[in-house]
């Protein structure tokens, strides 16, 4: 008997190392990964504490998985172990109560679609997940339990068959794609591209520098992406958690994170398995072979899914497995920007402006200063010195965030500050060009731009642009640029801190804050724009998404300028959520988020920087 | 077929920084759609706009090192070894920027000219079937005997840049015999003054009609008219 459930448990356990092998076979045909097998001793603490920490966002969910995957590998532990050893009727118990345990979890996996299937999630083969779940646990639950309290043989061997037709089902799902993640994910997660955000301050959003003098740039088919990229892809569970959070498909733009991973996934397979979830919205379905060396855009991802998106990194703050969704995109853009020159019109046209202008708008780097020119903030020339550089960004050239920066800069003279900008030497930091793929040009306007502000001294940069700030302080040090970045915000709130600004609260509007993206998820920034809006109003109210999980406004990544279909606009919904807050005024913290908001037609609360909110409650 | 597009060390009139100019690359553009080897031809130093040119479909670049009338290069080296098409931008920008250029190298080589080029078709019989762009977005078909030169319009659709071409681009020098010097342009530089617009009976007679609250079908058939004899509708 022992024989026989160690024949069977050990056979199916065997069968899933083989199928893992299989996988990994496939994906290092991407690019080589450094220490990637290596990286398996941080699994086990990655997936109980990082990804447990977002699956446990959704407690059903949590304790649905934790029931599931503990009792499925737990009670399988437990039985071999007691073949192993030999040990008596206790560990079969215990393997029978966890086993137990597992039934309960398949019970909870199959209420999960039933009787109604949330839209996010995906049908399909996902319908027949509990099924094999309860066979294996219940079988070989029953099992152990038979042998623990010594049941003759007909008994044990019926259960025996019972749970070994549940651990072929299994495999049999992971080749379909609900199991998969179970095998992808550890190559995943051992092999995760950001390991950045596994420790010290969690974070680590920053795009890596390409190498322009490699033959590929980008990613143009499967095999160009790394191979833990290519496991991250199939280390999808199709929990739809990405697709709720995306503006982009909120509005009903051709995009569709969850899809589009699992397209990715699909691209590495001549036939892939069926996809039972949304598709992205009004995307036709394109019937290409799939393979490693296959282009991906435009024989299996429809081209329109790649420039809707906003780089907002919403669907990587949600997903439990930490797939880096953004990555993936800026990838693809990459190879479609640099080897094939397929951008959409208004996008080569801003990169066109960037090329030849230094200024993705094509306007006269020496207009900047022109919305504070009545202000006289000196210009500080090459070997200049002053304490704070401020970096006006292409926000300067918006009459309408030329009133922020006014009031940012008289707030400034208020606390008695020595700062200067850049003037004409100020080139665009080149956020745009690498949110649409051209790191080319990313490069050549980063290298000007370190130059500038090498030949400067000054203790820190100060800018009203998240973009800026994300580009200056997370990816121009890979580039050679190191200094203190920081955010108009975070400024405002020190001077206040230390008392060079009184605030007084002013009465009236109920206010409510957008984060910006880049601010935000980007550099978990989110406190220091309260405390002033704290100090600054009396009223203020949270959107139901706020903080690191808030909506974007639709203006990152290039979309605004990539031509982008949809049914609706991102800041009409961003409204839509500050209307139903009770707000009356959108305080913001960046360029882009006050453009697209302000571009919300119709009665609509009115649009501050919290820089002219903190102007209009300085009292000395 | 074998093309050769003339280009300038283009710089962008608003920044300075080198950029090709617009018609340059609509240039390439109708090479590329003439089928055939294309390259391109420089007369001077190689200049950083060379390459960003490149990216919108140049494989290589000759750069004439020569000294003085680069017309007179020009048409030393284009005769030497003729190619079946020449193609230009109506002007360079960043130089003296005349426009002349093509029309004084037509002249030198005794090859026909056509301008304001939008795109080009199958050779028949040593002819060339070519469209022109005129005002208001009429278009005449025209036919010009090869070899000859051929000036795009800066509307004619532009090829997209492509940095992985920009990077592989073959750029050779190649020296040359100096030609006569030409006497560099007498003149006074004064700041840019916008002239009065023209308004009313002074803008030039584009044709039409006023109507005054019409009926729907008359109102079309004189749009109608109106459009076939700008000949926009064909006849």
């Amino acid at each position: 008997m022992r024989a026989l459930i160690a024949g069977e448990i050990g056979g199916i356990a065997l069968a899933a190392v083989v199928g893992w092998l299989v996988l990994l076979a496939r994906w290092l045909k991407g690019r080589p990964a450094a220490g990637w097998l290596a990286g398996l001793r941080h699994v086990p603490r990655r997936y109980l504490v990082d990804v447990h920490h977002v699956v446990a966002r959704r407690p059903a969910a949590a304790r649905m998985h934790a029931m599931a995957a503990g009792g499925v590998l737990g009670g399988s532990a437990l039985a071999l172990l007691a073949v192993l050893l030999g040990a008596g009727g206790i560990v079969w118990a215990l393997a029978a109560l966890v086993f137990g345990m597992g039934g309960i979890g398949a019970l909870l996996v199959w209420r999960r679609r039933v009787p109604k299937m949330p839209p996010a999630l995906s049908g399909g083969a996902f319908l027949w997940l509990p099924a094999a779940l309860a066979a294996w646990c219940v079988g070989n639950g029953l099992a152990a339990l038979f042998m623990a309290i010594g049941a003759p043989a007909l008994p044990v061997i019926l259960s025996v068959v019972l749970g070994g037709l549940g651990g072929v089902a299994l495999l049999r799902l992971v080749a379909l794609g609900p199991m998969r993640h179970a095998l992808a994910g550890v190559a995943w997660l051992a092999g995760h591209t950001r390991p950045g955000r596994f420790s010290g301050k969690g974070r680590d959003t920053g795009l890596r520098p390409l190498d322009l003098a490699a033959p590929r740039l980008g990613v143009l088919v499967p095999a160009d992406f790394s191979g833990p990229e290519l496991a991250a892809f199939d280390a999808c569970i199709q929990c739809g958690r990405c697709e709720e959070a995306c503006p982009a498909f909120a509005a009903g733009q051709r995009l569709n994170p969850k899809a589009l991973i699992q397209t990715l996934s699909g691209a590495m397979r001549a036939v892939p398995p069926p996809y039972a979830g949304r598709p992205a919205p009004s995307v036709p379905m394109l019937q290409g072979k799939g393979g490693m060396g296959q282009p991906i855009v435009g024989n299996v991802l429809h081209r329109d899914m790649l420039w809707a998106c906003t780089t907002c990194r919403a669907c990587v703050e949600e997903c439990p497995m930490l797939i880096e969704h953004v990555d993936a995109v800026v990838a693809l853009r990459r190879g479609q920007t640099l080897m094939l020159g397929a951008t959409r019109d208004g996008a080569a046209q801003a990169l066109r402006a960037s090329r030849e202008r230094a200024e993705p708008g094509g306007r006269d780097l020496a207009a900047r200063g022109d919305m504070i020119a009545a202000l006289d903030v000196p210009v500080l020339p090459p070997g200049g010195e002053t304490d704070i550089l401020l970096w006006l960004g292409e926000g300067a050239f918006d009459a309408r965030y030329g009133r922020t920066l006014r009031a940012l800069v008289t707030l400034m003279r208020r606390a008695g500050l020595r700062f200067a900008t850049l003037g004409a030497d100020e080139v665009d930091c080149g956020d745009l060009a690498r949110r649409l793929g051209d790191e080319a040009t990313f490069q050549s306007l980063a290298a000007e731009a370190i130059s500038a502000l090498k030949a400067r001294c000054f203790t820190k940069i100060v800018t009203a642009d998240p973009h800026v700030l994300h580009v200056l302080r997370n990816e121009y040090p890979a580039l050679g640029g190191r200094w203190e970045v920081q955010h108009h915000t975070g400024l405002l709130d020190e001077l206040v801190r230390d008392g060079r600004l009184r605030l007084e609260r002013r009465e009236g509007a109920r206010v409510a804050y957008h984060d910006p993206c880049y601010l935000g998820r980007y550099n978990g920034e989110i406190d220091a724009p309260r405390r002033l809006l704290d100090a600054a109003c009396t009223d203020r109210v949270e959107m139901a998404r706020h903080g690191m999980r808030a909506m974007c406004c639709g203006g990152g990544g290039g979309s605004p300028v990539s031509d982008v279909d949809a049914v609706t606009r991102i800041p009409d919904l961003r409204m839509e959520q500050a209307r139903a807050a009770g707000a009356s005024l959108v305080a913001v913290a960046c360029p882009g988020c006050t453009a697209m908001l302000e571009g919300v037609t119709g009665p609509r609360p009115e649009i501050r920087d919290v820089a002219e909110l903190v102007l209009a409650a300085v009292v000395a | 077929m074998r093309s050769v597009v003339l280009l300038s060390g283009g710089v962008d009139p608003v920044s300075g920084r080198p950029a090709p100019p617009r018609g340059e690359i609509a240039a390439i553009g109708l090479a590329l759609s003439a089928g055939g080897a294309v390259g391109g031809l420089h007369v001077g130093l190689p200049a950083a706009a060379l390459g960003q040119a490149a990216g919108h479909g140049l494989g290589q670049i000759a750069c004439l090192r020569g000294v003085g009338d680069p017309v007179a290069i020009l048409a030393a080296h284009l005769s030497a070894a003729p190619p079946d098409l020449v193609l230009a931008g109506s002007r360079a920008c960043g130089g003296e920027d005349s426009g002349m250029l093509p029309y004084l190298l037509a002249e030198r080589l005794g090859w026909p000219l056509l301008a304001g080029v939008v795109a080009i078709g199958t050779v028949a019989d040593g002819w060339l079937p070519v469209t022109i762009g005129l005002p208001l977005g009429a278009r005449q078909d025209a036919r010009i005997r090869l070899p000859c030169i051929l000036c795009a319009h800066d509307a004619a659709p532009a090829p997209p840049f492509v940095f992985d071409r920009a990077r592989r681009v073959a750029m050779h020098t190649v020296a040359v015999a100096d030609a006569e010097t030409i006497a560099p342009l007498e003149g006074t530089e004064r700041p840019y003054r916008a002239r009065p617009r023209l308004i009313g009976s002074a803008a030039p007679a584009g044709g039409g009609r006023v109507l005054d609250n019409p009926d729907p079908a008359e109102a079309a058939r004189v749009l109608l008219d109106h459009l076939r004899a700008l000949g926009m509708l064909g006849a």
